[in-house]
């Protein structure tokens, strides 16, 4: 009779379900969004893999990756959605899936957080174009009454995001890439 | 790179169209097509959308920092708490009722689930990855589901092990043994508990460990301090065998759940029939179940003692495992070890009596002579009588060979209604579920695949909203003259590998019909036309069952024996009977002879069938050995019963001489 069983839970310095999601949830969001095109649908995938994971956390080994973990959860509840979805119903098949599925997985133990850049990045944004971001994204309104809040054409405001977005993930990029070198 | 510019600047417009859900189909299709195939293409389209989704989600946290710090892990750790949480809770706003509110009560009601009782560790904070058993020794394993574990495994809380084939043995910490034998699957769902879906095992429990408990469908194994066996068949009847030593069986219907509890004692065993639902509990003697585990002191097949010193059991039933084939569900009858069945004893055999308490059993026989010898005391007039069902077709629903055809007419007039019946191939002789959702609005689709009698069908996700599934078996042309049943086993669970939220251990009668069993393959993608999962005026309604809440996959497996009409016309079935004396006290035996030549006899479908000679007198018989040699015109017949008894008897059943089988 062995003796040296690990009863981990007598310790207190086990991380927790709550402090761990909290960590890795804005990735799980981004995966899902990766893959879902509804931010609704998104929403829901979200909280099915919150629910999964609160409830399978005993599962979770620690010293392992959570985040890692809790990708595979979601991306279990991505398929699942997308089978609840139906075939017509599906804006990406099947390839797009499993290249980004597969390739996000692989990368989840990438350290560098993509968020703490994208804050410094946003700092870096000229005044009207934060301005323009947060409004849009503040409370998530579309493009189209984004144009007539601010009283200008649907296209403009259209293209400003995009450039704006897209200077944005140049300077994400970059950051990353330098932290990762670094 | 102009063309890599161009190509980046095409994924970063889509991706832009996709966040403001501006996306044409093509313009999908044209996404798929350039992320799918470079690396470079795709990791821009995932950091755009992480850049969304971020912004979209998370702005507070990005555009003030301060209001989220990463200085008090206290505080993150609760706010982590609540917004998942709250992420939980808004679950019910949407669709569902908030599951942590609920789980509970849940457990407490739906029937099966009640096993989890025991567990309090529910919640974040209390669940960990916490080791309680370990993997001590392994013989000739072979692993599913990717599972493979080594010698010195840590076992933790809600493992499973999905054992293939060979031994385990784990240790617990309290110092309770498990031997488990494959294929089998167990799930470690406390320091002191276990639960066994389905396998053999042997526990040795010291009296430290009194309380230890194994789960299994439907019921509930606890150790007084006692050595004991456990076999889950993945259908059929869960035997349970002390070896010494006390337990308590705890067992109960899922329906109600009604709980019965028994305690068994050293050298008794008992049966655990969970099918449809209700558990009942025979118990007997041990050696009144042969068919049984058979304990390590009593048999250790030498294969194993050579390996890792395992200690080993084996059923003995399977030292002639060729006869049994619970896959196929399918006992081929070995006659050479049929003096086995004199003394064997299972619900899925049909059985030769006799008054003094032995039994004969044996189920399908298909084309082959089946012999039984039996021994005559007392000279006299004896009777023969065969109880049982013959149908003209097997299960692969092709006729057998026939020896000599006695005619049964099934005509269409059974049929109500003047629909044609247009026979379909894709699903015959397979189980066929579909899912009902909400108030008797249908799923639109049959999301069980059919799948061939006998066989294991994967885990299926249950659509949103299932509140039941309808299963019935697909002939190819007309149920209401089926016969036969297949047993199917639901095995309904949260997530992979979790135990079990319930099982269900059902039988599918033939005659069940959904109502596209009969439909055309066209009316499979809707099958249930708006109108129900069956067609009243048939009213042969499938089973039905309900959906266990927070079920999100079902596992279905199923074996059975029935059979069907392949056409509607002419056919024939018969059972072909020849008694022999081969030795008869008294008489020189110069070569077998019949006493009866040949007889066929016609079988109805579904009838209990009594067979006496021409004269209705019976047989006289000398003292001696005879043997009852019986052939199946057709391939599928299962006889309940053969008795022989004197012919001033009245009861088949009744007394009547001793009748021995000989070895």
């Amino acid at each position: 009779m062995t003796d040296n069983r690990d009863y981990r839970h007598e310790g207190s310095n086990e991380p927790d379900c709550g402090r761990l999601w909290v960590q890795a949830e804005p990735r799980i969001y981004g995966f899902i969004r990766s893959l879902v095109p509804q931010r609704v649908d998104a929403e829901e995938v979200l909280q099915e893999t919150a629910s999964v994971v609160w409830q399978k956390f005993g599962d979770f080994e620690g010293g392992t990756s959570f985040l890692a973990w809790s990708l595979q959860i979601a991306r279990y509840k991505v398929l699942h959605f997308r089978r609840k979805q139906g075939r017509e119903a599906l804006v990406f098949g099947d390839q797009f899936f499993d290249a980004i599925a597969t390739e996000s997985l692989e990368e989840s133990t990438r350290l560098a957080d993509m968020h703490d850049a994208l804050a410094a990045c946003l700092a870096k944004l000229s005044k009207s174009d934060r301005e323009m971001f947060v409004r849009r994204y503040q409370t998530d309104v579309t493009t189209k009454t984004l144009a007539k809040q601010l009283d200008r054409p649907a296209t403009t405001i259209y293209s400003a995001l995009h450039r704006i977005r897209t200077a944005l993930v140049e300077c994400v990029r970059h950051r990353l890439t330098v932290e990762e070198t670094a | 790179m102009k063309r890599a510019d161009d190509l980046k600047s095409e994924v970063l417009d889509l991706a832009a169209a996709a966040c403001e859900q501006h996306l044409a189909e093509e313009d999908a299709a044209r996404l798929e097509e350039l992320v799918s195939n470079n690396e470079d293409l795709r990791q821009l389209y995932k950091l755009y959308i992480e850049v969304h989704a971020a912004a979209e989600r998370y702005l507070p946290r990005l555009v003030d920092e301060s209001e989220i710090t990463e200085k008090d892990g206290h505080l993150e750790n609760e706010w982590g708490r609540l917004a998942l949480q709250k992420m939980i809770s808004n679950r019910s706003t949407r669709q569902r009722m908030p599951w942590f509110a609920t789980s509970l009560a849940v457990l407490l009601l739906v029937g099966g689930a009640w096993f989890f009782a025991a567990h309090n560790g529910w919640f974040v904070g209390d669940r960990k990855p916490l080791v309680i058993a370990t993997l001590t020794k392994t013989a000739g394993c072979s692993w599913t589901e990717g599972g493979a574990k080594a010698i010195g495994s840590r076992l933790t809380l809600d493992e499973t092990i999905s054992l293939g084939a060979g031994l385990v043995e784990i240790e617990f910490g309290n110092g309770a043994t498990v031997v488990l034998e494959g294929p089998a699957t167990l799930t470690l769902t406390g320091d002191d508990e276990c639960y066994l879906l389905d396998g053999k095992l042997v526990a040795k429990v010291p009296k430290r460990a009194i309380g230890f408990a194994i789960r299994i469908p439907n019921a509930k194994v606890v150790d007084l301090g006692t050595r004991f066996g456990l076999h889950v068949p993945e259908i059929g009847v869960t035997e349970v065998h002390v070896f010494e030593g006390d337990v308590e069986l705890t067992y109960f219907d899922t329906r109600t759940d009604d709980q019965e509890a028994i305690v068994l004692h050293e050298k008794e065993a008992a049966q655990v029939d969970t099918v449809a639902f209700a558990a009942t509990v025979s118990i007997a003697d041990r050696n009144g179940f042969k068919f049984i585990v058979k304990d390590a002191a009593d048999n250790v097949p030498a294969r194993i003692q050579e390996e890792d010193g395992v200690v080993a059991f084996e059923a003995e039933s399977f030292t002639h495992s060729s006869v049994v084939d619970s896959s196929q569900y399918v006992w081929r009858i070995d006659t050479a070890s049929r003096n086995q069945f004199a003394e064997a004893t299972s619900r899925h055999f049909v059985q030769l009596t006799s008054d003094d308490g032995t039994q004969m059993q044996f189920d399908e026989f298909k084309g082959e002579w089946l012999e039984y010898d039996f021994e005559i005391t007392s000279p006299g007039t004896y009777r023969l009588w065969l109880l049982g069902a013959a149908t003209g077709y097997g299960p692969d629903g092709r006729p057998g060979e026939i020896v000599e055809l006695t005619e049964l007419r099934y005509r269409s007039d059974a049929f109500t209604g003047s629909r044609a019946i247009e026979p379909i191939k894709t699903n015959f002789n397979k189980l066929i579920g579909v899912w009902q959702v909400g108030d008797g609005v249908p799923a639109g689709e049959a999301t069980v695949p059919p799948f061939e009698v006998g066989s294991r069908h994967s885990k299926q996700i249950i659509p949103p909203g299932a509140r039941k599934i309808f299963l019935a078996l697909h002939d190819n042309f007309q149920w209401t003259n089926n016969v036969g049943q297949v047993s199917a086993r639901l095995v309904w669970q949260q997530e992979k590998n979790a135990v079990p939220i319930r099982v269900d251990d059902v039988v599918v009668d033939a005659k069940g019909c959904i109502w596209f069993a009969w439909a055309t393959d066209e009316q499979l993608g809707n099958p249930l036309d708006g109108k129900g999962p069956y067609q009243e005026s048939t009213n042969q309604r499938p089973l039905e069952i309900e959906v266990p809440k927070y079920a999100t996959t079902v596992s279905i497996s199923a074996s059975g024996i029935w059979s069907h009409l392949e056409k509607m016309e002419t056919f024939p079935g018969a059972v072909q009977i020849k008694l022999h004396a081969i030795k008869e006290i008294g008489t020189p035996i110069e070569s077998e002879h019949d006493l009866v030549k040949s007889q066929k006899i016609a079988l109805s479908t579904g009838e209990n069938f009594q067979w006496t000679p021409a004269d209705g007198q019976g047989y006289a018989l000398n003292a001696g050995i005879h043997r009852l040699r019986l052939y199946a015109a057709t391939p599928a017949v299962a006889l309940d019963k053969i008795v022989m008894q004197r012919a001033s008897g009245a009861d088949p059943i009744g007394p009547g001489p001793p009748l021995s089988i000989l070895k």
